[in-house]
C-alpha cells in the first residue's frame, strides 16, 4: 500500500515540480511570481481535450504538440500585454494582476467551453502493471517519464546552447544583458513562453487523472509554488525536490493522517518550513529579492 | 471644500433614509446592504494593504471567523447577539495579533501564498466539521438580532444599522489615515528601514495593522451572518478574499474613500448586469488588469475629491518658482528662495563655533566594534570617543566600512562584538526605533524618504514629542514646519516627497532629522549627488546645526568639504580605524594617503624587483 501511496505521490509531485520550475524560470528572468500559473494549467488541459482531442480529433502527440504551441504564444503574448509591464511595479499591484489574469483565463476556459466538467481517459487509461507487489500505473510512469527526460533536456539546454546561456545571462543581470546587446524582451517572452509550455504539460497529464474542470489548475498552481518556497525560491533543482516532496508528503499524510484535510497538509508543511527554513532546501543565491 | 461636504452630508442622508421609501424593493436593499458590509472588510484590507503594505488574500476566512462565531454562539450558548458579535470581534483581534507576528518573519510574496493558505485551511475545517459547523450545508436559521429599527424583514430591520456602522467603519480609517498611526503605516510601506530610523515600532505597526484588518473582517462576517440568517463555506472562499483585495485596488490602493467605492461597485455591478453573468468575471479579471496598468488610483480620484474632503492632499502642479527655485538665484521674499540658501545666506556666513576642548564629556563612546557579512569583515575592532559639540569626520576609501558603522550606530545592522554607549547608556543592538527615541538621527547615503507622502507628513513623522490626539497633531505640524523653515524648504511642505528633486530631498531628509531636536546626528554622505554651490552651504549648515546642540558624526568623501566643517577626523580603512586626528594632520599622515593612493610606485617597483 505504501509503495503505491508514494509512486502516485512521485507522479503528482512531478505534476507540481512541472510548474514550480515554470514560477522558477519567470521568477528568475521578470522578478513576478505569476499567480496565473494555475489557470494556465487550466485553461491548457481544456485546449488539449475539448479542442484538440474531441472536436479536432488529433492524435495524442500531435495533439500534445498543438496544444504547447498554443501555449506558448499566449505566454509570450500575456508577457507582452501584460507581464512585462508589471516589473517595475511593486510586489503587490504585480500579484494581483496576476491573480486577476487567472481569473480571466479561468472564466475565459467557462465561457468557451462550458461549466461541464470533461471526462478524458488519455492513450493509456487505468492501466496499471505490479512490481514486488506494487501496482504501478502506467500513466505515472508516463509522467515521472516525461519529468525526467524535461529536466535533462532542460539542463543540457541552459548549460550548452546559446539561448540557455542567454536566458541565464539574463536571470544573473538583466542590466548587463541590455547593454551587451541580448534582445531582454524577447528573452522574457521566452522564458515566459516556455513556462506556459510546462503549465500546459501539467494540464495535459494531469487531465486523465481527474476530471477537467475550471478549478482543476488553482490548487495545483498553488500547492507548486509551495513546492518552490519549500525547495528555495527561484531555484530549478530546488523547484523538482520541492515538488517531488510536497507530492508524497502529501500522499503519506492523507494516509496516515486524514484523506479529508488532504489539500491542508500542503498548507501546513508549507508554514513549518517558513518558521524552520524559510530560504528552502537548496536556496537560490540570490533568493534575496523575494 | 464645505460644497464636497454638503454634498457628502446629503449623500450620506439620502442613503439611510433608503429603507423608509416603498419604491425600493427588499432585493436592492439587500443588495445595499451586502455592499456596506463589503466595504466594512475591504476597508480593513486597505488598512492592512494599502496603507501598510502587508498583503492579505484571506480576508473572506477572517469573516467566516466573524460569521461563525457569531452564529455559533448565539445557536449553541444561546448568547444575545451583541455578545455574540463581541466575542468574535475578540477572537479576530486574537487572529490579527497571530497573523501580525507572523507577518514579522514572512514578507510578501510569502505573506500572500500564507493568508491564501489560511483561507482555504479555513475552508476545509468549515466543510469537513460537521459536528460544529454544519459542514456544507452551513448553518441555518441563525436567531435574528433587535437593534431597534423596525421593518418587515432582516435587511429593513438591519438596513440603517449596517449602514451606520459602515460610516463609523470608514470615519475611523480616515481618521487613522490622517494622524500619527496612519502616517507610521504609510511609512512602513513606504520605506521600513527608514521608518525603524525614524522612530517607528514597525513590528507594533503591523501587528496593529492586522488587528484592524481582522476586526473588519470579522464586524463584516457577523453582521452578514445576523442579516442573511445562513451561512455556509461557499461564503468564504478563496474567490471572495480576492474579491474584497479587488476592491480596495478599484479604489486605488489605500484611499479610504475608493475602497468604499469599490465595495460598492464590485458588489453592485453583478446584480445590475444579470444579463452578463457569463462573460461579467472575465471582463472583471481583464478590467482590473487594465486599471491597474492605465489608472493605478483608480476611483480613488473621485473618491478622495468626494468623500474624504479632510484629507491631506499632495499639491501636484509644478512649483511656481520651477526649476530656478533649486539653484538658489533667487531669495524670495517668504524665505523660499533655495534649498539650503535660504535663511542661511540671509543670515550672511553663520560664525564657526570653536570645536569642543579635548576635555569636553563624551556623548558616544565607540569599542571594539566588529561586524562581518559571510566571511568578509566591514569593520574590525573600530573605537573612537566623539564628544559634545563635536562635528566628527568618518572617512576613508569606498569598501572600508563607514556605511556598515552608521549602520551600527543607528540599529539598522547589529554589530557581532563591541559595545557603543550614548551618554552613558548602552545602546548595542537596540533597535533602530529605540536609538531614534534615545535622541540619534540620521540621513541615508541615497535619499530615502517616503515617497508617497507629503514632505509635511514626512518630518511630522519623525517628531517624537508625547501626547495624542488634536493636540500632538498641531504640535507635530508646527515642530515639522519649523524644521522645514531652518533648513529653507517650507515652502515645499505640501508636495509629495516622491515629485522632489534630489537636492530637495536631501534637504528635506536633513529636516525631518532635525525635527527631534537629536543629540547625535548621523550623516552618511549628505553632500553626495548635490551641486556644488549647495555642497558648501552644508558646511555652515552643520555649523548651524551644532549651535543648536546637536553633535555630528558625518561620512564624507570630499577632502575640501570634510577640512570646512569637521573638528576632527576619524580615518577607516577595511574595516578598521587607521588614524583620528584634527583635518589637518589627517591630510598628511602617510597611512591615509596610501590607504585612498596606494603605496608609493618606486616603492612597489622595488619590491618586486628585489
Amino acid at each position: 500500500m505504501l509503495g503505491q501511496i508514494i509512486i502516485s505521490g512521485l507522479a503528482m509531485g512531478a505534476i507540481y515540480a512541472l510548474v514550480a520550475i515554470g514560477y522558477a524560470f519567470v521568477w528568475n528572468t521578470m522578478a513576478i511570481v505569476n499567480f496565473a500559473a494555475g489557470e494556465f494549467v487550466t485553461f491548457a488541459a481544456y485546449i488539449f481535450v475539448a479542442t484538440f482531442i474531441t472536436a479536432l480529433g488529433f492524435p495524442f502527440v500531435v495533439a500534445v504538440l498543438a496544444s504547447a504551441v498554443l501555449m506558448a504564444l499566449l505566454g509570450a503574448v500575456f508577457t507582452r500585454v501584460v507581464f512585462a509591464r508589471l516589473q517595475n511595479q511593486r510586489p503587490l499591484v504585480a500579484i494581483i494582476s496576476t491573480v486577476a489574469v487567472g481569473i480571466f483565463l479561468k472564466e475565459m476556459a467557462r465561457i468557451l467551453y462550458g461549466p461541464e466538467p470533461l471526462m478524458y481517459a488519455g492513450p493509456l487509461g487505468t492501466a496499471s502493471f505490479t512490481v514486488m507487489g506494487v501496482a504501478i500505473e502506467w500513466q505515472h510512469v508516463l509522467i515521472l517519464g516525461v519529468v525526467l527526460a524535461l529536466t535533462l533536456l532542460q539542463t543540457v539546454a541552459l548549460k550548452k546552447t546559446l539561448a540557455g546561456k542567454i536566458m541565464r545571462a539574463v536571470a544573473i543581470d538583466r542590466d548587463t544583458a541590455v547593454l551587451m546587446g541580448i534582445p531582454v524582451q524577447k528573452v522574457l517572452a521566452g522564458a515566459f513562453a516556455y513556462a506556459s509550455v510546462l503549465s500546459a504539460l501539467a494540464g495535459i497529464l494531469l487531465a486523465p487523472l481527474f476530471f477537467v474542470t475550471t478549478e482543476m489548475g488553482s490548487l495545483v498552481g498553488l500547492k507548486a509554488f509551495i513546492a518552490m518556497i519549500i525547495g528555495g525560491f527561484g531555484s530549478i533543482p530546488g523547484a523538482i525536490l520541492g515538488g517531488l516532496i510536497l507530492g508524497v508528503g502529501e500522499n503519506i499524510g492523507a494516509y496516515m493522517i486524514s484523506a479529508t484535510y488532504k489539500d491542508a497538509i500542503a498548507f501546513v508543511f508549507l508554514l513549518i518550513f517558513l518558521v524552520i527554513r524559510p530560504e528552502g532546501i537548496l536556496p537560490e543565491r540570490t533568493a534575496d529579492r523575494a | 471644500m464645505t460644497l464636497r461636504k454638503l454634498t457628502l452630508l446629503a449623500l450620506l442622508l439620502v442613503f439611510a433614509a433608503l429603507p423608509f421609501f416603498d419604491g425600493i424593493g427588499g432585493y436592492w436593499l439587500h443588495v445595499l446592504n451586502l455592499a456596506w458590509i463589503a466595504a466594512i472588510a475591504a476597508l480593513g484590507v486597505t488598512i492592512a494593504t494599502g496603507m501598510t503594505g502587508l498583503i492579505v488574500l484571506g480576508q473572506a476566512a477572517v469573516m467566516g471567523v466573524g460569521a461563525y462565531t457569531t452564529a455559533l454562539a448565539m445557536m449553541l450558548l444561546a448568547w444575545p447577539w451583541w455578545v455574540a458579535l463581541g466575542a468574535a470581534l475578540l477572537l479576530s483581534a486574537a487572529v490579527g495579533v497571530a497573523l501580525g507576528l507572523l507577518s514579522m518573519r514572512i514578507k510578501g510574496h510569502y505573506l500572500a501564498i500564507v493568508t491564501l493558505a489560511l483561507n482555504e485551511i479555513f475552508r476545509l475545517v468549515a466543510l469537513n466539521e460537521s459536528w460544529l459547523t454544519g459542514g456544507p450545508m452551513g448553518l441555518r436559521d441563525i436567531p435574528g438580532s433587535d437593534w431597534g429599527f423596525p421593518g418587515p424583514d432582516a435587511d429593513h430591520r438591519l438596513y440603517l444599522p449596517i449602514f451606520l456602522l459602515m460610516v463609523a467603519a470608514y470615519a475611523l480609517a480616515l481618521r487613522l489615515y490622517r494622524r500619527k498611526p496612519g502616517r507610521q503605516m504609510r511609512a512602513v510601506r513606504d520605506d521600513e528601514l527608514a521608518a525603524e530610523s525614524m522612530g517607528v515600532d514597525s513590528r507594533a505597526i503591523q501587528v496593529q495593522a492586522f488587528v484592524l484588518c481582522s476586526v473588519f473582517g470579522a464586524l463584516a462576517g457577523g453582521l452578514y451572518a445576523l442579516m442573511n440568517g445562513f451561512i455556509s463555506p461557499n461564503n468564504f472562499l478563496i474567490i471572495e478574499s480576492i474579491k474584497i483585495i479587488l476592491m480596495s485596488v478599484l479604489g486605488g490602493l489605500g484611499s479610504i474613500g475608493g475602497t468604499l467605492l469599490g465595495a460598492a461597485a464590485i458588489t453592485i455591478l453583478p446584480e445590475a448586469l444579470r444579463d452578463l453573468q457569463l462573460f461579467y468575471m472575465a471582463a472583471f479579471g481583464l478590467g482590473v488588469v487594465i486599471i491597474l496598468l492605465v489608472a493605478p488610483r483608480g476611483l480613488g480620484v473621485v473618491a478622495d475629491w468626494l468623500l474624504a474632503p479632510w484629507l491631506p492632499l499632495a499639491e501636484h502642479e509644478r512649483q511656481p518658482e520651477g526649476i530656478l527655485s533649486i539653484s538658489g538665484a533667487r531669495p524670495g521674499p517668504a524665505g523660499a528662495g533655495a534649498a539650503a540658501s535660504g535663511p542661511a545666506a540671509a543670515a550672511g556666513a553663520v560664525l564657526r563655533l570653536a570645536a569642543p576642548a579635548a576635555d569636553a564629556p563624551v556623548l558616544m563612546s565607540v569599542r571594539g566594534i566588529a561586524k562581518h557579512f559571510g566571511g568578509i569583515y566591514a569593520l574590525q575592532d573600530v573605537g573612537f570617543d566623539l564628544r559634545e559639540g563635536e562635528i566628527l569626520g568618518l572617512i576613508g576609501p569606498n569598501g572600508s566600512g563607514k556605511s556598515t558603522f552608521v549602520n551600527v550606530c543607528s540599529g539598522v545592522v547589529r554589530p557581532d562584538a563591541g559595545r557603543i554607549t550614548l551618554g552613558g547608556t548602552d545602546i548595542t543592538g537596540l533597535p533602530a526605533w529605540k536609538i531614534h527615541r534615545l535622541g540619534v538621527s540620521r540621513i541615508f547615503q541615497n535619499v530615502r524618504l517616503w515617497e508617497s507622502m507629503t514632505v509635511l507628513e514626512n518630518v511630522m513623522l519623525a517628531w517624537n514629542g508625547e501626547g495624542r490626539g488634536a493636540r500632538y497633531e498641531r504640535e507635530a505640524r508646527d515642530a515639522a514646519l519649523r524644521a522645514l523653515e531652518d533648513m529653507g524648504v517650507a515652502f515645499l511642505a505640501n508636495r509629495r516627497a516622491g515629485d522632489l528633486s534630489f537636492g530637495q530631498s536631501r534637504m528635506v531628509e536633513l529636516a525631518r532629522a532635525m525635527v527631534t531636536r537629536p543629540r547625535l546626528l548621523l550623516l552618511d554622505e549628505p553632500a553626495a549627488g548635490l551641486r556644488g554651490g549647495l555642497v558648501m552651504e552644508l558646511a555652515d549648515t552643520l555649523q548651524r546645526l551644532r549651535a543648536q546642540g546637536t553633535s555630528i558624526l558625518v561620512i564624507e568623501h570630499r577632502i575640501k568639504l570634510v577640512m570646512a566643517m569637521c573638528d576632527r577626523v576619524v580615518v577607516l580603512n577595511l574595516g578598521q580605524a587607521i588614524a583620528e586626528g584634527p583635518p589637518a594632520r589627517i591630510q598628511a599622515d602617510p597611512q591615509v594617503i596610501e590607504a585612498y593612493l596606494g603605496e608609493r610606485a618606486g616603492y612597489d617597483f622595488e619590491a618586486r624587483t628585489a
